[in-house]
């Protein structure tokens, strides 16, 4: 197992927004997490990637306790994530953002830039490189110099998507990358994941979009009020009755709502 | 280069005076822009610095004898630890920690000055600080002083260079930013908040502890705060998260200074008109208002974006 939750508790006041949640990560799966508004989606991401941290339960990545690591050393091990809303530097050009994205990834040190040594020279030059190839991975390369503020919903996304490659982790969490997207953004989107899980990337996706997460997923984790409620493949889990109750019930909503 | 001929064949003081100060301002222009403008932190006491770089200088050549080179270094040195100090305790705490207690330890310093009588001088200062010697010259003459001005400067504009085009600044704009993307992103906020307030604390105590060797007489009123009051209409009206911005925000405002001193006390006045304006109509200050416009001239016809 590449990450194990073990019996992962969160409560908000008296409300409990992950509730005794065992959910393991095989190496280089493609696993999806679904679940109606509240039911403890993000939290759950956000305890993974250390911004908050449980009332209970811990998180073993591959066979290190990283549960009560702060949210940069936990990227520093190569485990990065988005955000739901809009996660890029609005003020920054695309490059920019790029180039920020590949911060862990760097050796040099304050010496090395006050004095423009030849390692510092060496990482300024490969980091460029690096975003230029990540932007043309995406698809954004004639946007290299635009304004990440300034660019559509989807390409938002994707930048976001691609400043965490820039680190080159080995798991991606991200948080309804789909969200907001056309069709055609989507698709797009949905090649750029295959690709990914292809370089050996382990990736936890939260989505709303249903037939990008049954598309996508290999195997699928419903949550419903911070409890897991049923796991499986798509196929499965489109099959299982406790999700089609809590579920299905209210899809009318959530492809609209978020 | 302009700057490297400009004092030939100019022999007026007061010209080299207002000069002078104006390269002081400048360092401690660059010096806040560099926590305010590329961070984001404001540190409400940050004359601090300035007022501890000039006492440390001050103290060490008075008290010790020893020279240029060695008061200014610990000068910086100083200034580094009290940054560390005030930072290391404040820059972790969501909130206006870090902004109350660098004025805090500002009115620490200050009352310090202003009583310790037998140390400091108390309200007097302390007067007769030595000229800067360097490599056995004794620089009293105003070439001399100028020069080594436009050093010490351009150290700071090299060292602001280096940070703000590599790694290091990117770091620190990322989190002025979005702290929590960059903190995703493995930047480690507070350390890189901390290390930008050293090197600003540092930048400070130069421009402190040779303004003690430039006037030669320090008093508690270094500790004003006149001064932090300057530095922001400098780095506002010139331009945050620039290098240059603060520079010709130094230089307007040491001349409007001196040219406003007809008006007394009332200039103050006309200077918070000037940064309410500048604040209002080019929230990027000249440099980004002059930026913007050569850009326009340079696309015609083309809807700019409007920041």
């Amino acid at each position: 197992m590449l990450i194990e939750v073990v019996g992962l508790s969160k409560y908000f006041g008296g409300l409990a927004a992950l509730n005794d949640v065992n959910i393991n990560v095989k190496s280089n799966e493609l696993l999806g997490i679904i679940g109606p508004n509240g039911a403890g989606k993000t939290t759950f991401f956000n305890v993974l990637s250390g911004f908050t941290k449980p009332n209970k339960g811990r998180v073993i990545y591959s066979g290190q306790d990283i549960t009560d690591l702060r949210p940069d050393r936990i990227a520093r091990l190569g485990i990065y994530r988005t955000f739901q809303r809009i996660s890029v530097f609005g003020e920054l050009t695309v490059t920019e953002n790029l180039i920020i994205g590949g911060h862990a990834k760097a050796k040099t040190k304050l010496m090395d830039d006050l004095f423009y040594t030849a390692r510092c020279r060496k990482y300024e030059s490969a980091v460029r490189e690096k975003a230029a190839d990540i932007a043309c991975f995406l698809g954004l390369e004639k946007l290299f110099s635009q304004r990440a503020g300034t660019l559509s919903y989807g390409n938002q996304k994707l930048l976001s998507l691609g400043v965490t490659l820039m680190g080159e982790p080995n798991t991606l969490f991200l948080d309804e990358p789909a969200a907001g997207m056309n069709s055609a953004e989507t698709n797009h989107l949905m090649s750029l994941i295959r690709k990914l899980k292809k370089d050996n990337i382990t990736i936890v996706v939260v989505e709303h979009d249903m037939k990008f997460i049954m598309n996508i997923c290999e195997r699928i984790v419903v949550l419903d009020f911070g409890l897991v409620i049923a796991e499986g493949t798509p196929d499965e889990i489109s099959r299982n009755e406790d999700v089609i109750r809590v579920y299905i019930g209210t899809k009318g909503h959530k492809n609209v709502g978020n | 280069m302009f700057v490297a001929i400009l004092p030939l064949g100019i022999t007026n003081p007061y010209f080299y005076h207002v000069v002078i100060m104006a390269g002081i301002f400048a360092m401690m222009a660059l010096s806040l822009n560099l926590i305010l403008g590329y961070v984001g932190q404001f540190p409400l006491g940050h004359q601090v610095f300035f007022g501890l770089g000039a006492y440390t200088a001050a103290l060490i050549s008075s008290h010790a004898g020893a020279n240029f080179i060695i008061t200014m270094v610990s000068a910086i040195a100083v200034c580094g630890l009290v940054g560390l100090l005030i930072g290391l305790p404040t820059l972790k705490m969501q909130g206006p920690f870090f902004v109350i207690v660098s004025l805090a330890f500002n009115e620490i310093f200050f009352l310090i000055t202003w009583n310790w009588m037998d140390f400091t001088g108390g309200p007097d200062g302390i007067t007769g600080i030595p000229y800067p010697t360097l490599l056995g010259f004794v620089l009293k003459n105003n070439v001399g002083l100028y020069y080594l001005m436009v050093i010490l400067v351009a150290l700071i504009i090299m060292i602001n260079i280096r940070i703000v085009n590599t790694r290091t600044g990117r770091a620190y704009v990322a989190i002025r930013e979005n702290a929590e993307l960059a903190e995703s992103l493995g930047i480690n906020p507070y350390r890189i908040k901390l290390q930008a307030f050293i090197i600003s604390a540092m930048f400070g105590g130069m421009a402190g502890g040779f303004y003690a060797h430039f006037e030669r007489f320090v008093s508690p009123d270094v500790f004003g705060f006149d001064y932090l009051t300057m530095m922001l209409v400098m780095v506002w009206v010139g331009g945050q998260a620039t290098i240059v911005g603060p520079i010709v925000g130094a230089v307007i405002f040491t001349l409007l200074q001196e040219y406003l001193h007809v008006f007394g006390i009332w200039r103050w006045v006309i200077f918070g008109i000037v940064l309410l304006i500048s604040v209002l109509f080019m929230p990027k200050g000249l440099v980004g208002a002059a930026a913007r416009m050569i850009r326009n001239r340079m696309t015609p016809g083309v809807a700019r974006d409007a920041d």
